[in-house]
């Protein structure tokens, strides 16, 4: 078979269903909503603060 | 080197899909300044990390510098998710420039601040550092 159409079929038929199941997977294991991702960013910036601060505060200039 | 490198760059990529399940522009903003938040918390974890090691060879003042900027970051990307690319980027700079060569290219940081260089320029291309 040509290779060329081989390369057609994987890219037009193959690629896109490997997507769909991609993104399902990712979906269903990734319970990450609007308000979970908003709330994981101000968790985060509180830990980075409170910690660096602590640090900057045990050892003043 | 290279390897770290590739390393950082990979893990940046993988960053660069917003989830399916995030819809919101508020949510793909907090998701996009979560994913550089990360890198900069790896840097702060880092350099503590390495700043507690004792004769680490590296001036207290550099991991100052570091942390400062990492403190300030934090501050930023929760401040204003939307409008932290500027303030970030020069706040990166302005934290580089005060630290010299060979303690930014010390391998026990150097991933770190490579991955925060990486982050910035895909999330923010026109003005990363």
């Amino acid at each position: 078979m040509n290779p060329a159409i081989i390369l057609a079929i994987i890219q037009q038929l193959l690629v896109p269903e490997i997507m769909d199941i991609v993104r399902k997977r990712q979906a269903a294991n990734q319970p990450l909503d609007d308000a979970a991702i908003i709330a994981e960013l101000h968790s985060r910036a509180a830990t980075v603060i409170a910690q660096g601060e602590d640090w900057l505060k045990k050892n003043p200039k | 080197m290279k390897r770290a490198i590739a390393f950082c760059v990979i893990l940046s990529f993988t960053a660069c899909t917003t989830p399916v399940t995030i819809v919101t522009p508020q949510g793909k903003i907090a998701y996009t300044a979560n994913e550089v938040l990360k890198r900069v918390q790896e840097l702060q974890q880092v350099a503590i990390a390495v700043d507690a090691t004792p004769n680490n060879g590296i001036p207290k003042d550099v991991f100052r510098v570091i942390i400062t900027f990492t403190v300030e970051a934090a501050k930023v990307l929760d401040a204003t998710p939307a409008g932290w690319g500027t303030t970030l980027a020069v706040a990166w700079s302005n934290a580089k420039g005060k630290i010299p060569l060979r303690y930014l290219t010390d391998p026990r940081i150097q991933t770190a601040i490579l991955a925060v260089d990486v982050a910035l320029a895909i999330w923010f291309p026109n003005g990363g550092a």
